[in-house]
This record gives C-alpha cells, sequence and structure tokens, in this order.
C-alpha cells in the first residue's frame, strides 16, 4: 500500500510544483496570464458578493429602521452641505471661465473638462494581511479598466490593477507598489509619492533636499504618468527630514483619502483617448530620442579615448 | 490487509471548503486579521488524512489557486504552498491518522509553520518580505482550533454518510 502510493504523491507534487512555479514566474514577470485573472476573478465574484452580503444587509436594515427624527436632522445637514458646496461651485465655474480666458490670451492649449465618473461600492471582504488593495462591486460589466483612477470623497484612492466581469481589485496608495507622481500645489514642485504599507504615512521621493517643501503642503496628482488625472488631491506634507549628508529629502505624506474606511469610491474615466495616444507616443519619441542621443555620445566618448 | 482510510462524502466535502472560504474572506475588526487562522489549510489536512487517495496533491493545489485568485496575490503561491502540505500529509497520514489529538494539533502547528515559511520564502523572493512577528500568529490560532474543526468535520462527515 504504502510502496504504490508515494510514487504517485511524488510525481504529483512535482507537476504541481512545476506548473506553481510556471504561473508565479509568468505572473511577476509579464502580464500574459491576465486573461487567467480575468476568469479566476470572475469565478471568484460569486464567493466575495456573498461574503460582503451580510454587511449590506445590515447597512440595509440601520436605514430601514432609522426614525423620522434622524433622517430629518441629516436631512437638513446634507442641504446645508449642498448650499454650501453649490456657492462654491458658482465660484468655481467663474474662476474656470477667468482660467479659459487666460488661457486663450496665453495661446496655451488644453482646458478644463470634468472627467466622466460612476460610483462603486468597496465590498466587505477581508483580504490578504501582505496586500493594501480593495475590491469594488464593479467590472468590466461596467467598463472598468487597469490602471482607472480611483477616488473618494476627499482625495486620490488608488489605482484598479485588476478587472472581473463584475468585481475589480484595487490597489490602495498605501500598498508597497504604489506609485503616484505628485506636484506641490503651493511650490509647483513635482515628485512621487510612493506607499510604505498599510496604515503607515506615504513617502514622497526623488526630492532633492533644497528643494521648496514645507510641512502642510498639499500634493496634487500631476498627471505625469498619463494615468492619474492632473489636479486631484493626494495628501499632505507631515514631516520633512534633511539630512546634511543626503542627496534627497525624507517627506512623509498623509493621505487626505480615507484609505481604510471609505464605502463609497469614484472610479474616473480619463477624457480624450486620443490626447492620450498622442502624448503616449510623443513620450515614446522622446524616450527613443534621448536613446539615440546617449548612444552617439557614449560613441563620441569612446572616440575621445 | 487493514483498511486504511474512512469513506468521505463529497457534499460534506464541498460544504467544508465553501465554509473556510467564506471564514477565510469574512472581515474582521482591525485588531483581529492577524489572528485568522488558515482555514483552508485546516479542512484541507482533514480531508487528505481521512481520505489521501482519492483527496491529495490535485484537490490541495486547486484549493491553494483559489486562495490565490481571491487574494490577489502572486498566482501559483498558495497553490504551491498547499499541494507540498498536501504532500506531507499523504506521506505521514498512516502516523497522523490514528494518532491522538495532542500529537495531531502538534502537527498541524508545524505544518503550518511551514506553510507560511514557503510563503515568506516566495514573498522574499518576489520582493515582498511581510513585517514583523505577527505573520506567523495564525499558525498559533490554527493549532489551538484544529481540534475543534477535526471534530466538527467527524461529526458532520459521518451524518452525511448515514
Amino acid at each position: 500500500m504504502l510502496f504504490r502510493r508515494s510514487p504517485l504523491l511524488g510525481w504529483r507534487l512535482t507537476a504541481a510544483t512545476v506548473v506553481s512555479i510556471v504561473l508565479m514566474f509568468c505572473d511577476h514577470r509579464s502580464s500574459t496570464l491576465s486573461q487567467v485573472h480575468f476568469s479566476l476573478d470572475t469565478l471568484v465574484a460569486p464567493l466575495q458578493l456573498t461574503v460582503a452580503a451580510p454587511s449590506k444587509l445590515l447597512n440595509w436594515v440601520e436605514q430601514s429602521v432609522v426614525t423620522q427624527q434622524k433622517l430629518i436632522t441629516s436631512n437638513n445637514i446634507l442641504q446645508a452641505k449642498l448650499l454650501l458646496l453649490q456657492g462654491q461651485l458658482q465660484q468655481q465655474t467663474n474662476l474656470l471661465q477667468e482660467n479659459q480666458q487666460l488661457r486663450n490670451l496665453l495661446h496655451a492649449s488644453g482646458s478644463f473638462i470634468t472627467d466622466k465618473s460612476t460610483m462603486a461600492h468597496v465590498l466587505a471582504v477581508a483580504d490578504d494581511a501582505l496586500l493594501d488593495q480593495l475590491i469594488v462591486d464593479k467590472g468590466r460589466k461596467a467598463h472598468v479598466y487597469v490602471g482607472q483612477a480611483v477616488l473618494d470623497a476627499n482625495g486620490v484612492m488608488g489605482q484598479v490593477v485588476r478587472v472581473g466581469e463584475f468585481t475589480s481589485r484595487v490597489m490602495v496608495l498605501a500598498d508597497t507598489q504604489s506609485a503616484i507622481p505628485v506636484q506641490d500645489v503651493r511650490s509647483g514642485v513635482r515628485g512621487i509619492v510612493i506607499g510604505t504599507g498599510a496604515q503607515r504615512p506615504l513617502s514622497m521621493i526623488n526630492v532633492p533636499a533644497t528643494a521648496d517643501i514645507k510641512v502642510g503642503d498639499l500634493l496634487n496628482t500631476s498627471g505625469l504618468d498619463l494615468r492619474f488625472p492632473p489636479g486631484y488631491p493626494v495628501g499632505q506634507v507631515v514631516a520633512m527630514h534633511r539630512s546634511p549628508g543626503e542627496h534627497f529629502a525624507r517627506i512623509q505624506v498623509l493621505p487626505l483619502a480615507a484609505l481604510d474606511k471609505s464605502q463609497l469610491v469614484l472610479l474616473v474615466w480619463q477624457h480624450a483617448p486620443a490626447e492620450m495616444a498622442e502624448a503616449k507616443q510623443d513620450l515614446s519619441q522622446v524616450g527613443k530620442e534621448r536613446q539615440q542621443d546617449m548612444v552617439l555620445r557614449n560613441t563620441l566618448s569612446n572616440t575621445n579615448l | 490487509m487493514i483498511v486504511e482510510t474512512r469513506d468521505i462524502s463529497i457534499v460534506t466535502v464541498a460544504i467544508s471548503v465553501f465554509l473556510a472560504y467564506v471564514l477565510w474572506l469574512l472581515p474582521l475588526p482591525d485588531g483581529l486579521m492577524g489572528y485568522r487562522p488558515l482555514w483552508l489549510l485546516m479542512v484541507m489536512s482533514f480531508w487528505v488524512i481521512q481520505q489521501p487517495e482519492r483527496l491529495a496533491i490535485g484537490f490541495a493545489w486547486v484549493l491553494g489557486l483559489l486562495i490565490d485568485a481571491l487574494s490577489g496575490g502572486l498566482l501559483g503561491e498558495h497553490a504551491l504552498a498547499m499541494a507540498v502540505s498536501a504532500y506531507v500529509l499523504g506521506t505521514f497520514q498512516r502516523r497522523l491518522w490514528l494518532a491522538p489529538m495532542w500529537y495531531q494539533t502538534l502537527c498541524i502547528f508545524g505544518l503550518s509553520i511551514a506553510y507560511l515559511g514557503l510563503i515568506y520564502l516566495i514573498q522574499g523572493a518576489i520582493g515582498q518580505l511581510p513585517r514583523g512577528y505577527t505573520y506567523w500568529i495564525p499558525a498559533i490560532t490554527t493549532a489551538l482550533l484544529w481540534p475543534l474543526v477535526h471534530v466538527v468535520l467527524q461529526d458532520w462527515n459521518k451524518r452525511f454518510l448515514r
């Protein structure tokens, strides 16, 4: 019995190990498995939706048994908020017009168009503790795409990293693999904000120690990655260390979005894909030119030697 | 010949696996997230010890692949760890099957450490090493919950077979 079973187990383990390692390698090194991911994500979506159902039900019960008095109070608060926001919006339309006029005067291109967005619920589903990701209840059916920017009421939450038919996976700014290009609102200094893990402040990197950045500065998306739309708030500088021996300043950033509390998020669609494609082409052109430049320089320096 | 294995009911296997996924996905308060036991490893271990000829490496591998799909991590990571665990269990099945509970619990603790260790190595290889000792806590909760899971699953199995 023992002798019959053991070799079989060994062979099966070998097969499983080989397949696993090939899968891991492909998954880590390339995006060839995106179709597999799509199928698997679609397959497990019902499970995630089932697990998230009780908390949705609880919410619904809470909403249905709320007293009239409470409803009236919350309605009053909401109306007051709406009035405030509409007042600010009036000002904003004015500012937009003025800005457009100034741009026209300067013959600058580009205009402000509000981005199209849609709302999604965050599914109450526990996840791998090693990753800082969320699952939202909109997928390919709602035309969500990989790389899409995700916001909450206060600022940028992160980006979509994987899409299934009914759900998609959002990488939050705090994830160690997350990076987002930002610009200081006050001084215009640009940098990249990276995540350092759940419930830790974000970190702004590649900023020279002499750069004009102060504690309390607001950072907005710069849009230079052609992924996040420009001008959305990302975070606030909370600490800054300049040490004499280092070229770069160490800057801690607190995200404005409630990364682990938001239940409702906004998925933003970048408008004008033609413009984006053009910009991307331009960028690759610049890259090629730089490469040629480098090659030329190298050859020149070699001949000098 | 000695009968080594016990009959199992596929219904119970399916229900227990489904419940393990649900328990694993169930959101807990922030403080308790680190204590989440390895539900899938426990359920897989129970069935492999009961019936290693029908449910072994393939079964464990598929369960692991679904963990990968649900967790959003590297595809194949948990699948490999589960397959290796199933192999270990399959090899020592004779010793484990009729062993006293304290011995089984100890073995499951060791298996959990090995499982987490394998994931730890893979995470290290891709440059995302988990931080802190809290990473290893699930091994303790898994071992503590093993007697309960064992008794419950054995009871269900008997009921459904009847």
